[in-house]
């Protein structure tokens, strides 16, 4: 009995380690959505590969690439923003209605930035401010934010001129904005004094503040990066859909969310976190959602396959690597 | 401990997805023999030797919600139509943007589908143009023909039941209400009426008509312009007779709780919803007529499903069912044409079902109406019972052009317009 159980024990050590090493962890979430590529195309015939349908598949993944790129820094930081697509919806209607005030394009992108980097700049400041855990702060934030744009809306709906959104989406002017804040992202991520902070700050908050860096102040830091996140996201989404409602980015918290643990980002942030990991995953969920669908599974039964996606990818990240003490 | 129950969880998540993977099957089961036109069973079958062959052809259907009556649709489509016809059905979960709507329009294109059927609302230009760019024929439900994309090839046009002719219903059915020979205070829910819904506003004023003329009111205001309030609005009647105008949708906590306040004013005794709130608002209704004493009526619009049955069925403080009459959009039988379009569209033969080549074209469906649980339930079993569907498969073959070349715009647009409750009863 004693044998089985120590033989088990050194199973589960063997695979923890396996799921340890640097490499795997790095390779994995690639790997996996090389894999659905190809399972999918061999299911449906060539179909799944073809340039228009991995055309859309880019265009579904970069709404919610874009905002969960930039709510990577949070997670890196150890902390989970889940008021991420309150704060998107609301910074959308807000640029909505500038754009109906000043009918100028620029005023409105304008406004979505300022907006999205002032609400996470609200987010941030209440948390550390009142030191209340990140969490806490935008599950209320979530609420109010919403309530706030129900009554700018009304119950109304904000639509665009036809020509306006069907002229912004000629130009592939989401992926410009796109790639610009990725690389952005990257480039501060991981080879800058801000990401190596923030992924300190992550890994051990105690330690950190004993070596001089603020976790107070590069959470604030990391808001103030996926603002623009936020801002830029907003944007997208009035390009996508080219009308605002009540409903407008109903699911993209729970798609960002899924996106970087499906991409690989521990969900303890730290020094293991990786600013691609959204875009990874955010393309491995569209993946996952147009095969599927193209394969025949029902639309209902694709929503369980998502949850149970999710509950694995946080059970398998769960372990948090041994580190020095940090919350405790 | 901690290991065990990470071995238990990763155990019970297995046990989850293989009972999702049994649930897939069973919806991959042939569907039940007695509500299906399968090929084997059908009179299409027997007939084969003077059937067309027919093409496969995939058809998408984007739901906005996923009611009980969406569902009957959904096996309607699914279970009647689709074997009728080799014509394979990808429905959508709920959609609620436009954003989740253009998702799904693009994924039921790179699944092979060939067209679409369109029940949400909202940004329906940018869903529209997203079709007509994927090369998906396109029928949506909207009241209204959207202007600015009419002319994109792929729009074959609405199927809707018109803003003015459900006015006109609604007007019937109100008057029939109020004209009882007493003085009725009433409460209209106008829900979209001043935010952009033409059915909402038509319906409003059609009300408010009515009330003028049945109570000789004198409005101070225009009508049209009470009609557009978009807040709460006790009207100026120049009389003792009571109207109320409540706009909004119950989006947020303070709708039901804003009716209800007014209706404990227990001045109000009629409740007109011009859109499908009354399941909102029937505790509220209840509690009001056991505090007052008194009968509340309410009329509403409403679909064929469990709600509406249960509503009817369901006896208030006075033994009066909870709703008083419906007028009830036909949910199946609108798919029916929604289909016809499509299934031609994808035919080749777009233009020959226009009312104008190259330009989306307007299709009614009225909607039905009815008073008491009695009518109510003969009413229902047009949209859910194979056995009396409005539309089965062997009259749906006259409208479409593998079967009948010659059909028209006038054939198909004829054939729903003069489709009442009334007249598929007798028939």
């Amino acid at each position: 009995m004693e044998k089985a159980i120590s033989a088990r024990s050194g199973l589960f050590t063997k695979l923890m380690s396996i799921k340890e090493n640097r490499w795997i962890e790095r390779l994995l979430p690639v790997a996996i959505l090389a894999v659905l590529a190809v399972i999918f195309t061999v299911a449906t015939n060539g179909r799944f590969a073809t340039q228009k349908n991995i055309k859309i598949i880019m265009d579904q993944t970069l709404i919610v690439a874009t905002v969960a790129t930039g709510a990577s820094f949070i997670y890196a930081s150890g902390n989970v923003n889940i008021a991420m697509g309150a704060c998107t919806a609301l910074t959308a209607t807000v640029a909505a209605k500038v754009y109906l005030a000043t009918e100028s394009v620029i005023t409105m992108v304008a406004s979505a930035l300022f907006f999205g980097v002032f609400l996470m700049t609200v987010c941030a400041l209440l948390s550390t401010i009142f030191n209340v855990r990140v969490m806490f702060v935008t599950i209320v934030m979530m609420v109010l934010l919403a309530n706030i744009k129900a009554v700018i809306l009304k119950g109304e709906s904000i639509a665009f001129p036809y020509e306006l959104i069907s002229a912004l989406q000629r130009s592939n002017i989401s992926y410009i904005i796109f790639g610009a804040y990725f690389v952005f992202c990257y480039i501060i991520f991981h080879h800058t004094k801000v990401g190596r902070a923030i992924r300190f700050v992550g890994s051990n908050e105690v330690c950190s503040e004993q070596t001089g860096i603020s976790p107070k102040k590069w959470l604030m830091v990391a808001f103030l990066i996926s603002g623009i996140g936020v801002g830029l996201g907003a944007f997208l989404v009035i390009i996508r859909s080219g009308t605002i409602t009540s409903s407008t980015v109903g699911s993209l918290n729970m798609d960002c969310m899924l996106a970087i643990v499906l991409g690989g980002m521990p969900i303890y942030g730290g020094s293991r976190s990786r600013s691609y990991a959204a875009l990874i995953g955010a393309m491995t969920v569209s993946v996952l959602n147009n095969g599927l669908l193209m394969m025949g599974v029902d639309a209902t039964v694709l929503q369980g396959v998502r949850g149970l996606l999710f509950l694995i990818l946080v059970l398998a990240g769960s372990e948090r690597p041994e580190l020095l003490p940090s919350r405790e | 401990m901690k290991k065990f129950s990470k071995i238990l969880a990763i155990l019970l998540i297995a046990v989850l997805m293989l009972n999702l993977a049994a649930c897939g099957k069973k919806n991959e089961k042939t569907p039940d023999a007695s509500n299906t036109a399968s090929p084997s069973s059908t009179p299409v079958q027997n007939e084969v030797e003077q059937e067309p062959t027919l093409k496969p052809h995939k058809i998408a259907v984007a739901f906005a919600s996923l009611s009980s009556a969406d569902i009957m649709q959904k096996n309607y489509l699914e279970n009647v139509v689709g074997p009728a016809f080799n014509t394979e059905f990808v429905f959508s979960e709920e959609l609620s943007n436009a954003e989740e709507v253009i998702s799904f329009l693009e994924t039921a294109y790179a699944s092979g589908c060939e067209g679409v059927m369109v029940f949400p609302t909202d940004g329906l230009d940018q869903v529209i143009a997203k079709a007509d760019e994927l090369g998906l024929y396109v029928v949506t439900n909207s009241a209204d023909i959207v202007q600015s994309v009419k002319n994109l090839p792929h729009y074959v046009g609405n199927v809707s039941s018109g803003a003015k002719i459900t006015a006109g219903i609604f007007s019937e059915v109100v008057m029939k209400l109020v004209s009882d020979g007493e003085k009725h205070n009433v409460i209209i829910v106008s829900g979209g009426a001043g935010m952009g819904s033409s059915q909402h506003y038509e319906t409003t004023v059609s009300i408010l008509q009515v009330l003028q003329s049945t109570y000789n009111l004198n409005y101070s205001s225009p009508i049209e312009e009470i009609a557009r309030s978009t807040s709460p609005l006790e009207v100026d009647t120049g009389s003792d007779v009571k109207v109320y105008i409540y706009p909004g949708f119950p989006y947020g906590d303070s709708y039901v709780s804003g009716l209800s306040s007014v209706l404990q004013t227990g001045e109000y005794d009629t409740v007109i919803c011009c859109f499908n709130a009354f399941s909102q608002f029937s505790v509220a209704i209840d509690e009001v007529e056991k505090a007052f004493g008194k009968n509340i009526r309410v009329v509403s619009l409403s679909s064929v499903d469990d709600t509406t049955a249960s509503a009817f069925n369901t006896l208030d403080a006075f033994g009066n069912p909870s709703i008083d009459a419906v007028i009830v959009k036909p949910l199946c039988a609108m798919s029916a044409e929604m289909f016809v379009l499509l299934y031609n569209a994808i035919e080749g033969g777009v233009d020959q079902i226009r009312q104008t080549p190259g330009e989306a074209t307007m299709f009614i469906m009225p909607m039905w109406y009815a008073y008491g649980a009695d009518e109510y339930n003969a009413l229902s079993n047009l949209d859910n019972s194979p056995e009396t569907y409005a539309f089965k498969p062997e009259e749906l073959k006259q409208f479409l052009i593998v079967y009948n070349p010659s059909v028209n715009y006038e054939t198909i647009y004829t054939a729903w317009y003069t489709c009442t409750a009334q007249s598929l009863m007798n028939r």
